[in-house]
């Protein structure tokens, strides 16, 4: 039985998750660590309706861990609505009380560390008492004040490491924050257009550059740039060890390996044609280490390569619930898979002229009436050139007559040249004779009205539809064919 | 000249009787013809009207349109103001009703004048149109005159490339009468030129005589030649948005549009005219009929006007968008129906209703057309489903989409199996086949023709570029430029400007 919670939910046009995603949820989320563990548990918990219980009472619990009381609030919120006699659901409000004033307690000591810090002047100092209270504001989820502490720590860097170290904070906040462009902006300041670093202090970060620079593109809707970032992730992220928090190059404070070859698998076949998938997914040896975590990504785009559109289609169709419960991807997931089957329908027909609607049907695991629709759809969009058979039900690709199209493309242009010669003419001559509209540019609209009397518009309506009956309308009216600004005829009347 | 007998003779006396073998040197004629019109000036108009003394008869039946042109127009001018007030211009006698002898002579003369002999009598020449237009009018007869001062133009300027006061009121004239047909050989001829002021010096050298053979018609009917009245900025543009109601009686959607866009492009100095603003407001319901969609404002019209185009327009563009929407989503005519119900006191006062009433039923047919970009064959059934005002009547359906491709609207066929509508199928064609198709020879023909246009074309951008080039200001900023050039020479060298300066400056030399 469904809650009535995401009956809501639906209506509202949020996603609802009804299946079982494939993953275990202890195990997914054992993945990450700090602050994306909530948010992740958080968007399970209010879009399945089947894991909704167990990942928002993990949520919950997570949240006490740390001293973050408005996540805390708003997770128990989520699940009073879904399960309100549920002994979790209720607000545990000594907690609240206490973290709230420890929460107090520590950002009032660490501003006033910092303003020691200022007062002796030693750069070094000041920096550390912004980062570590960036760090706070981070973890009680103030992020514009966390924003605000990191980029005040410019002015007290000493080495190309602080850079490094507080534009690496930066876009953390930033992604939290779903600021995407000015995280783009972040990575852009510590990385090199070419993918080598600025600073030679970034190299053992340029994992995960690529990966935050990926995750703002998809985030943003640039799905060939995120798929051509994700793709280009140097491979020394792929053997982190995630549950070891002091593996530096672990990033699963954002993402895992695994989301890297997914994000990137799913943008790349969105977005490249057959030869480049092979060209630089498939033969792509850095990325290889990532697809190999994932090797469901890497057999959907060696079908689709091979053209065999109907299994990559059903392994994407089987991961589904995955996708959408993924805190990045679901706002895209329905996107990119249009896409993937728009260019899957497109490389289709690519060597038939005509081909029959049951047979596409088939081909993608639909039926002869959904696939019109599809098909219908996309034809509006001109994303596929073909035109349909409603009759035979068959789909047919538009031929191109060449000699026919060259004739009619110089006969179109010639004559559009002259339409548009003789416009200009006309311009000029009448700036040659003196002809300009003349206006009283003083008068501003108000005079417009006046002037519909001095002018009776002319006798259009008479065409066709109307009996030429009618005695004609006054004409005299044109003689006085005022200006519409001109104020003159105002001042008459 | 005491007796008229000997002002018969003077009368007669140009153009020379019996012609010379070989025909006058253009100086020659040209000294003659100017005499000959002087003189024409001295005459009272009483003297004109009074007939031959000794039952001679009346002077218009002795002398002969087509011959002494000159003297014929001026005798009819005297009759037409009317012996009593004397040269009283405007004035118009009692005795030129419609119908009256008086009347026929002057549409018999407008059909026999000698073009080049009007074009040194331009002002009475007009006067002459200008007073049959205004009977015609004063009668309630707007047609009377039609015919008459279409022919007028023509031999005036046949190209019809220039132009005049005559034409706006030609237009006015076809319009009141619904004559729509009938205006199409003066509309149909492009107009290239305004008569302007032109740099007298230096057009006299190159035409010094009007009666000369002229490449252009620009080059003779000027603003002192009197062929036309003096414009007003008004002038042209209701002869254009006239011209695009002439157009639009028609259902000719693409003429009527160039018309338009010519009014509503033409340039502003501070703020568009309600003329423009009339122009544009038809110009957005006649894309829908013609194209069924709204492009965007043509680039040249400057921002202020376009925004008040914009402005004043606002329910035209609303409907457009509706119209848009609805043909693209495959919805059905209603909303574009209570749209038009919402604006109606728009269209009415626009006088537009009728432009809006046909639009409504053009919705249908680029539905029709929009399916063609989808599918390449359809039933009946399924067209009235998408399209139809009543989705079950295939039998009308059927009938409206054998109305479309017959009238070559619609570019398909369609084959019937049964006698049934429902039954029928529709097979929309590509531009290479179907019924609309056009053959090599025809693709051929239809190319060449418009590689003659653009030749024609060509020749006039030639003309205007002569023009332009004699202008005014255009040799005021060359002699300034040479000025310029010489109070700087030598002491101070050559800027990287004053190169530039000098450049054209030779240019300029070159082309005088």
């Amino acid at each position: 039985m469904e809650p009535s919670y995401f009956v809501q939910a639906r209506r509202a046009g949020r996603v609802v998750v009804e299946e079982p995603p494939k993953f275990d949820l202890d195990d997914y989320i054992s993945k990450y660590k700090g602050r994306t563990r909530f948010d992740r548990l958080s968007l399970i918990g209010t879009s399945s309706s089947y894991l909704c219980l167990e990942a928002l009472k993990a949520a919950i619990a997570e949240a006490k861990q740390g001293s973050d009381v408005g996540r805390y609030e708003s997770a128990v919120s989520s699940l009073r609505e879904i399960s309100p006699t549920d002994p979790d659901a209720i607000l545990d409000a000594a907690w609240v009380g206490t973290t709230k004033a420890q929460v107090k307690r520590n950002t009032d000591t660490l501003e006033l560390e910092l303003k020691t810090y200022k007062n002796n002047l030693i750069k070094e100092s000041i920096r550390m008492g912004y980062d570590d209270l960036g760090n706070h504001y981070h973890r009680i989820g103030d992020l514009s004040k966390a924003n605000k502490a990191y980029s005040q720590m410019r002015e007290f860097c000493t080495t190309n490491s602080h850079i490094v170290i507080m534009n690496m904070h930066l876009i953390n906040v930033c992604i939290d924050q779903r600021s995407w462009f000015a995280a783009q902006n972040h990575i852009q300041r510590i990385r090199g257009a070419t993918g080598g670093q600025k600073f030679p202090e970034a190299e053992k970060n340029s994992a995960k550059l690529a990966a935050a620079h990926g995750l703002a593109s998809l985030a943003s809707g640039n799905y060939r740039d995120a798929a051509i970032d994700f793709i280009g992730t140097d491979p020394r992220m792929s053997q982190a060890k995630l549950d070891d928090p002091t593996d530096e190059e672990a990033y699963n404070e954002v993402l895992t390996p695994s989301d890297i070859a997914i994000y990137g698998g799913l943008c790349a076949l969105a977005t490249m044609e057959r030869g480049e998938l092979q060209e630089r997914v498939l033969n792509n040896t850095d990325f290889r280490n990532y697809l190999e975590l994932e090797p469901h990504i890497r057999r959907a785009i060696t079908y689709f390569v091979s053209s065999k559109y109907s299994p990559c289609l059903q392994i994407l169709d089987s991961y589904k619930a995955d996708y959408l419960l993924d805190i990045y991807l679901q706002p895209h997931f329905q996107n990119l898979y249009h896409d993937i089957r728009c260019k899957a329908i497109r490389d289709c027909l690519a060597p038939f002229s005509c081909i029959t609607m049951s047979a596409l049907a088939k081909i993608f695991n639909s039926d002869e009436e959904a696939i019109m629709l599809e098909i219908q759809q996309m034809i509006k969009r001109e994303q596929i050139n073909a035109r349909i058979n409603s009759v035979d039900r068959v789909l047919y690709t538009k031929q191109k007559n060449g000699r026919v199209n060259v004739f009619d493309t110089a006969l179109a242009a010639a004559k559009e040249y002259e339409r548009t010669s003789h416009l200009r003419i006309m311009r000029m001559q009448v700036i040659n004779a003196g002809l300009e509209v003349k206006g009283d540019s003083g008068r501003g609209q108000r005079g417009g009205g006046n002037i519909n009397q001095e002018w009776a518009p002319p006798p259009s309506s008479s065409y066709e539809s109307r009996g030429t009956t009618g005695s004609g309308p006054q004409h005299g009216g044109y003689n006085g064919a005022g200006d519409l600004m001109d104020g003159k005829s105002g001042t008459r009347g | 000249m005491s007796t008229m007998e000997g002002g018969l003779q003077q009368l007669l006396a140009f153009p020379p009787y019996p012609m010379p073998a070989t025909p006058l040197p253009d100086s020659e004629y040209d000294k003659q013809i100017k005499a000959h019109i002087q003189y024409l000036n001295t005459i009272p108009a009483s003297k004109l009207t009074n007939g031959v003394p000794n039952g001679g008869g009346d002077l218009l039946d002795i002398v002969d349109p087509s011959v002494n042109t000159t003297s014929y127009l001026y005798i009819l001018l005297a009759y037409i103001s009317g012996s009593s007030s004397k040269q009283k211009l405007g004035a118009v006698s009692d005795s030129f009703a419609l119908g009256s002898p008086l009347w026929h002579k002057s549409l018999e003369f407008m059909d026999r004048f000698d073009p080049i002999q009007v074009r040194y009598a331009g002002n009475e020449f007009r006067r002459l149109v200008e007073a049959v237009a205004s009977r015609a009018r004063t009668f309630s007869q707007p047609f009377a005159a039609v015919p008459a001062i279409r022919t007028a133009i023509l031999r005036v300027d046949h190209s019809g490339a220039t132009f005049t006061s005559t034409h706006l009121i030609f237009a006015r004239l076809c319009l009141e009468a619904r004559a729509y047909t009938d205006a199409l050989p003066v509309l149909d001829e492009i107009i290239y030129y305004l008569p302007c002021a032109t740099n007298k010096g230096a057009e006299n050298n190159m035409f010094p005589y009007l009666n000369s053979k002229h490449e252009s018609s620009s080059t003779y009917i000027t603003q002192e030649s009197g062929l036309s009245a003096k414009l007003d900025y008004r002038d042209h543009l209701q002869y254009f948005l006239f011209g695009a109601m002439l157009y639009m009686g028609l259902k000719e959607w693409k003429k009527a549009l160039l018309f338009l866009e010519i009014a509503m492009t033409s340039p502003v100095t501070n703020n568009a005219s309600k003329i423009q603003v009339e122009a544009y407001k038809k110009w957005v319901l006649v894309s829908l009929l013609y194209k069924g969609s709204l492009p965007s404002m043509p680039k040249t019209i400057s921002s202020v006007a376009a925004k008040q185009y914009s402005v004043v327009g606002r329910p035209y563009e609303g409907l457009a968008a509706v119209f848009m929407a609805g043909i693209k989503e495959e919805e059905g005519v209603q909303r574009l129906i209570e749209e038009a119900r919402v604006g109606a006191q728009f269209w009415s006062h626009d006088s537009n209703a009728g432009l809006v009433s046909q639009v409504i039923e053009a919705y249908r047919k680029f539905s029709i057309l929009e399916l063609e970009k989808t599918y390449c064959a359809l039933t009946i059934t399924e067209i009235a489903r998408y399209t139809s005002p009543d989705p079950y009547d295939y039998a009308e359906t059927g009938q409206y989409v054998v109305h479309l491709i017959s009238s070559r609207q619609l570019n398909a066929t369609i084959s019937e199996p049964t006698q049934d509508p429902a039954t029928w199928i529709i097979r929309f064609s590509d531009s290479a086949s179907g019924p609309l198709a056009r053959s090599e020879e025809q693709q051929y023909e239809a190319l060449s023709k418009q590689t003659r246009k653009v030749k024609a074309l060509t020749d006039h951008i030639k003309e205007i570029d002569r023009k332009l080039s004699l202008s005014k200001d255009l040799l005021a900023d060359a002699k300034r430029r040479k000025k310029e050039k010489n109070e700087q020479g030598g002491n101070e060298g050559e800027t990287v400007w004053g190169r530039d300066g000098f450049d054209q400056d030779e240019d300029m030399m070159a082309d005088m």
